[in-house]
């Protein structure tokens, strides 16, 4: 069932920034993720769901309501800064939503401790926002969003500045808390670990407009544009300048055999991630000789970088990078091996992929 | 992480630097009053006389004395009252509007930082002949309980009020308005359940300031309140008529309430309590 659907939604500032003709369809109960560089129209998008800010054009449907209804009992929203009440306990900031609503207090004071067990604050309910930790406080603004029950919970960098090891842990609580709670979850943030970890559906927005839209396994190996497949994937992608060359395409200054649709002599780009780049010959039929210059041991595997061997005086060192399971001395030259079918080819021009 | 540590070459000037201006500071706010209050509690004789003396040698209540007797006095004090309590209570209201909608940006920043600096910029006593004969169109002229004259001090204290309330309420992040409105919050909500508490510390200092300048305004009360006098314009005429000791000490006296309500309130001064909003 769907949720919610966005149509053709505009909305620019002055600036230059915002969203351009933006279309959308978010399932009940799924899991979205808005990911993109600062600027990109991510968190305009969810103002605008939200009903914080009006589109210049374009609609904004939700299920089984007329256009333009008080999008507020629906909504709640979880703000990159939490926004908290300061001068309320953190009882009163998450039954604020409730007393407006004249619910009476026994219910109140029941669905405010459902809310906060639910979330796992289990104490510190009588205290201000200023007397709470981060994680905390993280926990009451989730609660407040949570305990007036609504369809669709939206969430901006939610977890943005906190530590990287509460991160994690938050991370995983959130999703198990939507799986638990059924609710749809959009969820905007430009870490792409994050959003790869998260998401059931992930959208990469770039310059206002979604990029692609899919499952995080589809995007990471199936990316659509050159833009994509840079910014997901930590280390980043491997891109080279490559030209299809008779039935060959070039790649590095080095010819590999493999059929493509494009032109000769088509300008392309050449993407290969660094875990698909192996020490070892049984991963693959084509091969690469990489000058290696540092090895950083990062726990569960060695990240690689280098340069494109043998180095050619008629052009500039090509810089590369390879993750292995074993240590590789730096200053040497080695050979990697790769799957064809694991390069991600680009028109250079267009930014497309082609297959 | 600890404090960067500076060696004592540059530590104990500077330390004796701090103590020096602050001494200086100090003596120039507490000179004044020590012989205001020398004045106060000497015979006249003593005030005029050549050399004069910095320590009182004749110690007496008698000027004091010499201010309860009037009569007026009472209803002075009364009236010195109401006008600033009722003032200053207007300027914050009116104010706390004027500045939120400042604070808000847009036009009303513009216009609102025009409006008040220009009140401001105005010197006050060149309407203070048309503002009497309003007053005095609406039977507000010299009344008994000077309920004119706090219009005008609401009106004066505005622009105060506004300017201490603005930078509180821009302290209030958007987003917790916007947390409210989507709690399902009116914008009128909004203002009295969130930003108003918010700023309830500097609601005090702007009603403090409020307060003290009207307690002290004296053209206004001069020209307005020609016989049902409030303070300062009584001490004028004691000054005028000659009379340095009882109007040292009715000063001195003046001074009490202006202090009481600093101490009462000081501590709740403060801009807004926006800590542990965010992360």
């Amino acid at each position: 069932m769907d949720a919610l659907i966005v149509r053709n939604l505009t909305r620019i500032f002055p600036s230059g920034g915002g969203v351009r003709d933006v279309s959308l369809t978010i399932s009940s109960g799924e899991f979205l993720v808005l990911l993109g560089p600062s600027g990109c129209g991510k968190s305009t998008l969810l103002r605008l769901i939200a009903g914080l800010d009006e589109p210049d054009s374009g609609a904004i449907e939700f299920a089984g309501a007329p256009t333009g209804a008080e999008p507020s009992a629906r909504i709640a929203m979880v703000f990159q800064n939490l926004a908290l009440y300061p001068h309320m306990t953190a009882f009163e900031n998450i039954a604020f939503g409730l007393r407006l609503r004249k619910v009476p207090s026994a219910e109140i004071d029941r669905r405010v401790r459902q809310a906060a067990a639910k979330v796992g604050l289990n104490s510190g309910l009588d205290r201000r926002p200023a007397e709470l930790s981060g994680g905390e406080r993280q926990r009451v603004a989730l609660a407040r969003a949570l305990v007036r029950e609504p369809e669709i919970v939206l969430m901006d960098e939610a977890l943005g500045s906190l530590d990287a090891r509460l991160r994690a842990a938050l991370r995983i609580e959130l999703k198990i808390l939507q799986r638990a709670t059924g609710r749809t979850f959009v969820y905007v943030t430009h870490d792409q670990v994050e959003a790869l970890a998260m998401a059931d559906r992930l959208a990469v927005m770039r310059n206002g407009q979604i990029e692609q839209i899919g499952p995080p396994e589809e995007i990471f190996n199936h990316p659509e544009t050159e833009f994509v497949a840079s910014f997901v994937g930590d280390p980043a992608i491997n891109f080279f300048a490559a030209q299809k060359a008779g039935d060959d395409i070039e790649i590095a200054g080095i010819r590999y055999p493999m059929a493509i649709a494009a032109s000769s002599g088509a300008a392309l780009r050449a993407g290969i991630r660094p875990a698909d780049l192996s020490i070892d010959s049984t991963q693959g039929a084509f091969a690469i000789d990489i000058a290696i210059e540092s090895v950083e041991f990062s726990g569960a595997s060695f990240i690689v970088r280098g340069t494109v061997a043998p180095e050619r005086a008629d052009r500039h060192k090509i810089p590369i990078c390879a993750v292995t399971s074993r240590r590789v001395a730096p200053g040497q030259t080695r050979r990697f091996f790769f799957d064809p079918a694991k390069i991600h080819l680009f028109d250079a021009a267009s930014g497309r992929r082609l297959d | 992480m600890s404090a960067p540590v500076r060696s004592d070459r540059i530590e104990r000037p500077l330390a004796v630097m701090r103590i020096a201006l602050s001494a200086a500071v100090i003596a120039a706010a507490v000179v004044p009053l020590y012989l205001l209050a020398k004045q106060a509690l000497t015979p006249e004789l003593e005030t005029f006389a050549w050399p004069p003396a910095w320590l009182p040698r004749d110690l007496t209540l008698r000027n004091f004395a010499a201010v309860f007797a009037v009569g007026e006095l009472r209803g002075a004090i009364v009236r010195s009252l109401c006008v600033g309590a009722i003032s200053a209570a207007g300027a914050t209201v009116l104010g706390a509007m004027l500045a939120y909608a400042m604070a808000r940006g847009g036009a009303a920043q513009r216009v609102g930082f025009a409006a008040v600096s220009g009140v401001r910029l105005l010197p006050m006593i060149a309407v203070a002949i048309p503002a009497g004969i309003m007053l005095a169109s609406l039977g507000l002229y010299d009344t008994p309980g000077a309920l004119g004259l706090a219009v005008i001090h609401c009106a004066i204290a505005i622009p105060t009020a506004a300017l201490t309330l603005y930078a509180a309420f821009a302290a209030v992040p958007r987003e917790i308005e916007e947390a409210a409105w989507l709690d399902g919050a009116s914008p009128v909500r909004v203002f009295f359940a969130i930003d108003l508490p918010i700023v309830r510390g500097a609601l005090s200092a702007a009603f403090v300031l409020c307060f003290i300048l009207s307690w002290d305004e004296f053209g206004f009360a001069l020209l307005l309140q020609q016989t049902n006098r409030t303070l300062p314009p009584l001490l004028y005429y004691y000054t005028v008529f000659g009379n340095v000791g009882p109007a040292s000490a009715l000063a001195l006296l003046m001074m009490i309430p202006a202090v009481c309500v600093v101490i009462a309130l000081g501590p709740a001064m403060r801009t807004a309590m926006v800590t542990g909003s965010s992360r």
